[in-house]
């Protein structure tokens, strides 16, 4: 039977492509995971503490993380960047909310002036403008602290109302209009219609605003600078790269990261579809 | 006393748009009044104004007595059911019917007896604890209904509820829907742009086009008496047949010509009474629709008027079951897919559909009493169902006018030359207190208001009044201001123009009055509004400056406005009023006399006790002054 | 009218035709849009003068009342009973007033000299020591003059908000209707006017911390603030546009040579970076998540996950990490020697086009994940029919990857590929991280190097010893424009395209 054949040799050619699929795809996965791999290893290396030419350790040990906690200031940072973090999340998810709520639902003189303006101001290099706040935040005293950066972060969040408004508009409007005429004025309908409905967004929008100040070398650089008490763990963990001390620290880098790494993980893992639907605005039914 | 009521609604939209024109309508208690139309129409934009959910530009809506323009909707006693339901979807249906009355402050005992029983009502009590996405779009629908009733309100607003479900719970819902009405005897207002639907469920049905009022009636006097062709076209399915044909009278009989086919329809002339006549001499183009069960396709039928048959040829039927619907095409045409202008459709029962296939060739005749007529560029009915105007041919002797075996004395106003005539004579213009006698044979309510069918000199014409007039023999006279009298085809007389226009504005001046005040003698500066119509100025009331300014808005002062009255609104005399003008012609009625007075540009007609002549002055009643926006056509007050 | 003709032609013949129609056309288009610079222009200075002449109109047309209030904000509507706005519109007014007699002032006056003198300085006799006393500080002159304009903005924005409130209540009065009482504004602020009270926090939130620094920053660009010219000890100066022109290479100066070669090579690398890192992202990211939802493959979940993991990991750790894997005595070099494959170590990160090429592989490794997150979402999305139809008529995989996939995935992800575009502009981790900006060579005016984006060099001017805030201004404004062409050309195009396609 010719078609029998033929079937035969489709079949052979798709398993054919799928087996090539399969290899690409184990290569990727094995490329993706050796850095983490290599920064566990060297996590709990015990010889030495700076680089070396071998992934494996020869000695298992804990020490890299005993001396990260007591012999460095690294808790501190730790526990900075988790109050800015928390902090942060709260306030700059209260921010964008108000702002992408007002421009989704609410129709006003001036609302697509601003909402140009904030897509012009937008443009401009978010640290050209954290030289002039540096200055008077300065003048204030609110440098070389984390106050200052908490500022910062929570300051201009308004200016991210962009996927959270497109989230607010895939809500019907006759949802308002049916509240409206149920007896609720615009406030009560904020906070007992809409914001229940949008869930994906709020979490999508915490976890993000969560997230941020562990990454941040930038502000935090420009903020912290001079007080090393005061510093995040993205740029402390960094000292500890820098020529003078990579030599001692490099170990201790890597149980650095390995301690930040799992929390922020999990908890990436657990809202991971939120931060989806986030991204593709709501095109996912999720 | 009206349940809900607009009057001479608007709604413009900034960029000029007229969603909504000039909707005025009377809604009863208890009534079950349907909007219905194409998309765009803007059926919607009306309920979202009654609702409130949209600003009114123009007009006045009233709910029971309050006139509710600046409400909010919480507070206009209404509740609306959704197409898409909005339901809330993070509360369950319990919580979802609950919130309206959470938020008017209800107890909480009150609140759950008022879901039970609604829920009782509507068969979902099962469902109370759950949240809409677990439920099916009946289910879902049959909240959202719930929802509304549990509010209690003066009036149910439905905005195409039934698009979203599929056929068979669409008809199951609706008589659902239907027996809800019954049950709560409150008033509905339904949207859809089904007409089966608008058909099927409404007391009253309000048929929209482009934003304008086409046709307020009963479903059955829509489907027999439309307006005009668009209602025709709009209600019942399948659609009328349309066809272009000019009519001509020949004496008794009146003769049809298609204009795209051959075919010649001969059709006795006691069918066409209330015809205009002008469209009777075969000069002008009308549209004649049929319905499709009104075309005879029964042999013996056709053997008995032979003069009223057109053939077809069949294209393709359609099998409903207990009958049949047959396609086909007067001029031959059925290789063409899409209609053609000689298309036809009709109703034949099913055994003798069976006997029908596609090619054949068959004779139909056209049923005398059901045919229509549209005037082809207005597309309005020219055989409307309350005539306008009967026309009679007569003479004149001695200045008075014979026709029909009647006469009338011509007051001096109409003064004509001996000779032959024919004169216009509008339904309303007859008086059962005059002098002459007809025969009155038949009577017939139409909205309220009576037809009467009179008899006099061989020939039937017709009067409307609202008075309840018995038949038999009555005594009739004539309005005389309302007549028309034509003399070959020229214009003699015109009826009384009862329409005045004059051209104005409204406007803010400050003035510095010396007032007494405790004997000294002081400079005030107040500010007075007056409303200019023409060159007279006049000082406004209160009222009418606010109901100007709710209409027009703040912008009213600068704008043109265009000022309409009737006759009886304006006097003209010495020193009646500050509108200046000089009398052009003074028309004498007998018992009423008018002047005709130059005011600029435009003439006033206007009521006068004497004669006058010369300069004159009017005086305007301002209360019964209709306020147009002259450049957007709207009426503000 | 229905252009038979153009339907019948091939794709190539219809380019052509398009292409020709672009150039015939171009003379009138370009013209046409010429001629409505001006009409614009003209609009918007007439809504500008509008302002005034309104506020003139309200004048003419007022009574005592609303005349007084062009002085005394508020008192109009306190005369009219509403007490509550009258009150606040007063305060305002007073604390303004108090403002700019107190400080503002003095800033203002200073503005356009930025101050004459740094300080004094003082040898007391008796010790030796030098006492300074600060005078004028250029920075606080600059800021505080800047906050004063604003300021003396909100003011006058304010200020014409009462007058012309004073004439809409006056005419309301006149009328007869009833005016809003202070329970009716309060009320407002729950449902009609919710916007702004909602609005209000985040807008001064982005006010003190987006706008004003901006402005203050673009100004700097026009001054000589940089270590030289660094209050409290030294004042700096308006020098007009000559920032600019070093920055253009325009100065004959040789260092202004430099930084116009810098500026340039910085700027054309900063593009084709933002190129690369993108399209390379979204294309490979595509074909992965394609790979993995390909029907017949199995272990979907475990393939994601793993992929995912790598984004949940804070970036800087993944990249700090992967510098060190790569530098002069990394892991990387030891292996590949150890192996045999090199026989000295490679300078991956500090040798010129090598690190190019390098920072671009390694933004892949970063951004892979999450492309095929997103492409895994929408692909999920595209609807089965699409496919189905597809198969009826006969396509190939590769025909329905490019005729149906592709376009639908680059509809829905226009929006994203331009926010990535223009982020990657401004991408600073990967780029800092990874290498600071190294290898430096002496063709670059220091402290930028040869991986620098705009961003890092920005930052450098201003973290470093250098402090040279003027220039790292000038790269800002650079940017931005860089970003606004950008945008501009794409969102218009994008526009076009939208009204085009239909995937509804």
């Amino acid at each position: 039977m010719s078609r029998n054949n033929r079937l035969r040799s489709k079949k052979r050619a798709e398993s054919a492509a799928n087996t090539f699929i399969y290899i690409l795809l184990i290569l990727i996965s094995a490329i993706w995971l050796i850095p983490f791999i290599y920064l566990i290893f060297q996590a709990f290396r015990g010889e030495s503490t700076g680089m070396v030419n071998y992934i494996f350790p020869r000695q298992w040990s804990l020490k890299n993380f005993v001396s990260l906690f007591t012999k460095t200031e690294f808790l501190q940072w730790f526990a900075n960047t988790l109050i800015i973090a928390l902090v942060v999340s709260v306030f700059q998810t209260i921010i964008v909310l108000m702002v992408s709520y007002t421009l989704s639902r609410m129709r006003f003189r001036g609302r697509r002036f601003l909402m140009n303006l904030i897509l012009v101001l937008g443009m401009f290099p978010g640290f050209m403008s954290m030289i002039a706040v540096y200055f008077v935040l300065k003048l204030i005293g609110l440098t070389q602290n984390i106050v200052g950066l908490m500022l910062i972060y929570v300051g201009s969040s308004g200016m991210g109302y962009y996927i959270a408004k497109g989230y607010f508009d895939t809500i019907p409007r006759a949802l308002d209009e049916a509240a409206r005429i149920d007896g609720a004025n615009r406030r009560t309908v904020f906070y007992q219609i809409i914001l229940p409905m949008a869930k994906p967004i709020v979490i999508y929008t915490t976890l993000m605003a969560f997230m941020a100040p562990w990454g941040d070398y930038m502000f935090a650089s420009l903020i912290a600078f001079g007080n090393t008490k005061s510093y995040n763990v993205a740029v402390g963990l960094y000292t500890f790269l820098d020529k003078e001390h990579i030599v001692n620290y490099f170990t201790r880098f890597c149980a650095g990261g390995v301690i930040i790494a799992i929390p922020i993980t999990i908890l990436f893992m657990l809202l991971q579809k939120y931060y989806v639907a986030g991204v593709t605005g709501g095109a996912v039914k999720g | 006393m009206a349940n809900l009521s607009l009057k001479h609604v608007y709604k413009v939209y900034p960029n000029g748009t007229k969603a909504v024109s000039d909707f005025t309508m009377e809604i009863g208690d208890k009534e079950f009044i349907v909007f219905v139309g194409p998309s765009g129409c803007g059926k919607s934009t009306t309920l979202r104004m009654i609702a409130g959910l949209e600003d009114i530009t123009a007009g006045e809506v009233s709910i029971g007595d309050l006139i509710v323009n600046d409400v909010e909707p919480k507070d206009r006693d209404i509740a609306m059911v959704f197409q898409n339901y909005a339901l809330y979807p993070h509360m369950s249906v319990y919580e979802n019917m609950a919130f309206g009355l959470k938020l008017r402050n209800l107890s909480n005992e009150e609140i759950h007896k008022r879901v039970l029983e609604t829920a009782e009502v509507l068969g979902i009590t099962d469902y109370l604890d759950r949240k809409p996405r677990a439920m099916s779009g009946g289910q879902r629908q049959r909240v959202a209904l719930g929802r509304a009733i549990v509010r209690n309100p003066k009036v149910f607003l439905l905005d195409e509820p039934l698009s979203n479900l599929d056929a068979k719970l669409r008809t199951q819902m609706r008589s659902e829907i239907s027996k809800l009405h019954q049950k709560l005897g409150t008033t509905f207002i339904y949207v859809t742009h089904d007409q089966t639907e608008a058909m099927t469920l409404g007391t009253r049905i309000v048929v929209m086009k482009d934003g304008y009022i086409q046709q307020i009636d009963t479903p059955r006097n829509l489907y027999n008496y439309p307006d005009n062709k668009f209602v025709a076209g709009f209600i019942g399915t399948p659609q009328m047949n349309f066809y272009d044909a000019a009519l001509n009278r020949r004496g008794d009989t009146v003769e049809i010509c298609f204009l795209n086919t051959d075919d010649k329809l001969k059709v006795p002339y006691e069918n066409f009474l209330k015809v205009k006549p002008e469209y009777l001499s075969g000069k002008k183009e009308i549209i004649l629709g049929i319905r499709a069960e009104k075309v005879i396709c029964d042999p013996d039928y056709i053997k008995k008027h032979p003069e009223a048959v057109v053939s077809c040829t069949v294209s393709h039927t359609e099998e409903l079951g207990d009958e049949t619907l047959v396609y086909g095409d007067l001029a031959g045409k059925t290789d063409v897919v899409a209609d053609t202008k000689t298309s036809v459709v009709f109703k034949v029962d099913s055994e003798r559909g069976s006997e029908i296939n596609a090619g054949d060739v068959v004779k139909l005749a056209f049923a005398f009493h059901s045919l229509h007529f549209f005037d082809k560029e207005t597309d309005k009915s020219v055989s409307p169902r309350v005539p306008e105007v009967n026309a009679f041919d007569g003479t004149v002797e001695n200045n008075v006018l014979k026709i029909s075996g009647l006469e009338f004395r011509l007051p001096k106003a109409l003064e004509t030359a001996d000779g032959a005539v024919s004169a216009e004579i509008p339904t309303e213009s007859f008086t059962f207190t005059g002098d002459q006698k007809a025969a009155c044979i038949e009577r017939e309510t139409i909205l309220g208001n009576n037809l009467l069918h009179l008899e006099s000199g061989g020939r039937v014409f017709f009067a409307k009044t609202d008075s309840d007039v018995k038949p038999g023999e009555l005594k009739i006279g004539l309005d005389m201001k309302r007549i028309s009298i034509l003399k070959d085809s020229k214009i003699l007389h015109k009826p009384l123009e009862l329409k005045n226009v004059l051209y104005g504005s409204v406007n803010r001046k400050v003035v510095k009055k010396t007032v007494e005040e405790n004997g000294k003698t002081r400079k005030k500066k107040s500010v007075e509004f007056s409303l200019a119509v023409a060159n007279g100025e006049y000082q406004v009331p209160d009222e009418m400056l606010k109901r100007l300014v709710t209409g027009g808005g703040m912008g009213v002062f600068k704008k043109k406005l265009r000022f309409e009255f009737s006759p009886y609104a304006v006097r003209a005399g010495k020193a009646e009023g500050p509108i200046t003008g000089s009398v052009e012609k003074t028309l004498d009625y007998g018992t009423e006399r008018f002047a005709v007075v130059k005011v600029g540009d435009a003439s006033v007609t206007a009521k006068t006790d004497a004669e006058l002549s010369g300069d004159v002055r009017l005086g305007i009643d301002l209360n019964s002054l209709v306020v147009i926006d002259d450049k957007i056509d709207m009426i503000i007050a | 009218m229905v252009d038979l003709n153009y339907l019948k032609m091939t794709g190539f013949q219809k380019f052509r035709y398009r292409l020709g129609r672009f150039f015939k056309n171009l003379p009138k288009n370009t013209g046409a849009f010429l001629k409505r610079i001006p009409h614009k222009l003209g609009r918007g200075l007439r809504k500008f003068a509008g302002i005034f002449t309104e506020v003139f109109a309200v004048f003419k047309r007022g009574d005592w009342k609303t005349r007084t209030s062009f002085f005394a904000m508020g008192f109009g509507q306190i005369a009219r009973g509403q007490i509550l706005r009258g009150i606040l519109y007063l305060a305002f007014e007073l604390i303004f007033i108090a403002y700019m007699i107190f400080f503002g002032w003095k800033y203002l006056v200073k503005l356009g000299s930025l101050g004459d003198v740094a300080l004094s300085s003082k040898v007391d006799p008796e010790t030796g020591l030098t006492f300074n006393t600060y005078i004028d500080n250029s920075m606080l002159i600059l800021l505080y003059g800047l906050l004063t304009v604003f300021f003396i903005i909100a003011f006058i924005y304010v200020w014409r908000q009462n007058c012309i409130q004073n004439g809409e209540t006056q005419k309301l009065s006149e009328l007869g209707f009833r005016l809003d009482s202070a329970r009716d504004d309060i009320r407002a602020m729950a449902d009609k006017q919710y916007h702004k009270t909602l609005l209000a926090t985040p807008l001064l939130g982005i006010l003190i911390f987006t706008v004003i620094p901006v402005v203050f920053m673009v100004l700097v660009a026009f001054t000589n603030y940089d270590s030289m010219h660094q209050p409290p000890a030294k004042l700096f100066d308006w020098v007009g546009t000559q920032n600019f022109a070093t920055m253009f290479g325009v100065n004959s100066v040789a260092t202004g040579t430099k930084f116009g070669f810098t500026f340039g090579s910085v700027l054309i690398w900063t593009l084709i970076w933002a190129f690369f890192a993108t399209f390379s992202n979204y294309f490979l990211g595509m074909l992965v998540a394609l790979m993995i939802n390909k029907k017949g493959i199995k272990g979907k979940r475990i393939f994601r996950t793993i992929l995912v993991m790598t984004i949940a990991v804070p970036q800087f750790i993944s990249l700090l990490l992967v510098s060190k894997m790569f530098a002069e005595d990394g892991i990387v070099n030891g292996l590949l020697l150890s192996w045999g494959v090199i026989s000295e170590k490679i300078s991956w990160l500090t040798t010129g086009g090598l690190a190019r090429v390098m920072v671009i592989l390694i933004n892949i490794w970063v951004g892979i994940p999450y492309l095929m997150l997103i492409a895994t979402g929408i692909l999920m999305n595209i609807p089965e029919d699409l496919y189905e139809s597809a198969k009826i008529d006969g396509a190939s995989p590769f025909r329905t990857y490019m005729k149906i996939t592709l376009p639908y995935m680059l509809f829905v992800t226009t929006p994203y590929l331009i926010t990535s575009f223009i982020a990657n502009i401004n991408n600073f981790n990967v780029i800092y991280l990874l290498t600071a900006g190294a290898p430096y060579t002496l063709n670059y005016e220091s402290p930028a190097g040869y991986t620098d984006l705009l961003i890092t060099w920005l930052y450098k001017l201003t973290m470093t010893q250098t402090s040279n805030y003027k220039m790292a201004s000038v790269i800002g404004i650079m940017v931005f424009v860089v970003v606004a062409v950008f945008s501009l050309i794409v969102y218009n195009r994008s526009r076009s395209v939208k009204d085009e396609e239909d995937f509804q």
